[in-house]
């Protein structure tokens, strides 16, 4: 027969007991939820975003290179070219940056589809390196269909209105914008086949 | 004292051949996962490449969260098979807190405030900034996840001494 006192523990203990599961599967929910959210967000598919069925014409920006000189983008009008708007302290634009020029450049090159990359105006207010700094040491430098540069703010609040740090359009040869996602990095080896198929 | 003892249950735990194969292959396998998982977790999804780009300090992390998280796991399952108590929530949290990382450059933050941003503009714009202290601090989370194991892991020996009377008895010899 227990006594009181132990009587009493047992109830301290299995309260306890109760708050942690609580507390577990509190986490845990959040957890699932952020998931969710990130599945249904991203459309649970590959670049295309709507299943390819976007047709958003690009209009086109000025974008500063990297050399200092200024090109309008309605000029690559004709080549497919992959919009990738990038921050330079963001982690996975430094890892699909390095995935890029040392995987997939060479590929998308000889398919002739260009790469656009534009930071983000003033690294979405936060402190990072340079443009030209992050490419010096994490690859894309000099390399030609590879245009890297900045340009004004309206470009990001048109293009990245939700100030993703690393979101990207894939724009056809008739400029039109057929297909949309953020990472590029996880979608670099399917790009070739997503325009294709756009 | 205590942390000589829990120390002493640990390497006894280990000690013991069927624990000490679980030890190995289960340390083995999930620093390997901690590998994988570490550096891809930024994408939001499995890019196995970017293996090739993780840092020295997600290395580090990797092996010792594999490591401690399967020292807590081989203890859990002694302590349960003593009919001692144990600890489930603990590993969830740690293993939680290690993923931590995603939080810095996939849609969650975004999303998550964009949703919040219906009722304030001002919640609306602290994206990036949230977004950066998780890019830049990281290694904090890393941090916070291995302390959890290492406080989990005291509390379980704990309880082993608790429970097995030879361990509090033989420490109380010792004292005399």
């Amino acid at each position: 027969m227990p006594t009181k006192k132990e009587m009493k523990r047992q109830a301290r203990q299995a309260k306890r007991r109760r708050r942690r599961t609580l507390l577990a599967s509190g986490v845990v929910a959040a957890f699932a939820l952020a998931v969710i959210l990130l599945y249904v967000h991203s459309g649970g598919n590959a670049s295309t975003a709507g299943g390819g069925t976007q047709t958003e014409r690009f209009t086109g920006f000025p974008l500063t290179l990297l050399n200092g000189t200024t090109i309008n983008t309605t000029t690559l009008k004709g080549h497919p070219f992959v919009l990738w708007f990038v921050t330079t302290w963001c982690s996975s634009c430094i890892e699909s940056q390095q995935l890029l020029a040392s995987e997939y450049y060479p590929a998308l090159h000889s398919k002739g589809i260009l790469i656009v990359e534009v930071e983000n105006y003033d690294d979405l207010g936060e402190n990072g390196p340079t443009v030209l700094q992050y490419t010096q040491k994490y690859g894309g430098l000099n390399q030609p269909g590879w245009l890297i540069g900045t340009a004004p703010e309206w470009v990001t609040q048109k293009y990245n209105p939700d100030e993703y740090l690393d979101i990207f359009y894939l724009v056809n040869q008739a400029g039109q914008i057929v297909g949309e996602n953020e990472g590029l990095g996880a979608y670099l080896g399917s790009i070739i086949q997503d325009f294709s198929a756009a | 004292m205590r942390l000589f003892l829990g120390l002493r249950i640990v390497s006894q735990v280990i000690g013991l051949r069927r624990y000490a194969s679980l030890f190995e292959a289960l340390s083995a396998s999930f620093s390997a996962v901690y590998l994988v998982l570490l550096p891809t977790l930024p994408f939001g999804a499995f890019v196995l490449q970017a293996i090739m780009f993780m840092t020295p300090v997600q290395v580090v992390f990797a092996l010792v969260l594999g490591v401690l998280l399967v020292l807590l796991v081989t203890l859990n399952i002694y302590a349960r098979r003593l009919g001692c108590a144990y600890l489930g929530v603990a590993p969830a949290g740690s293993v939680l807190a290690s993923l931590v990382n995603a939080l810095c450059c996939t849609p969650i933050i975004p999303t998550i405030l964009g949703l919040l941003g219906g009722f304030s503009p001002i919640i609306y714009t602290l994206s990036p900034r949230l977004e950066y202290s998780f890019e830049e601090y990281y290694w904090v989370f890393y941090l916070f996840s291995a302390a959890i194991l290492v406080y989990a892991l005291f509390r379980v020996s704990r309880s082993i001494a608790r429970c097995v009377p030879n361990y509090l008895a033989e420490r109380r010899e010792n004292a005399h």
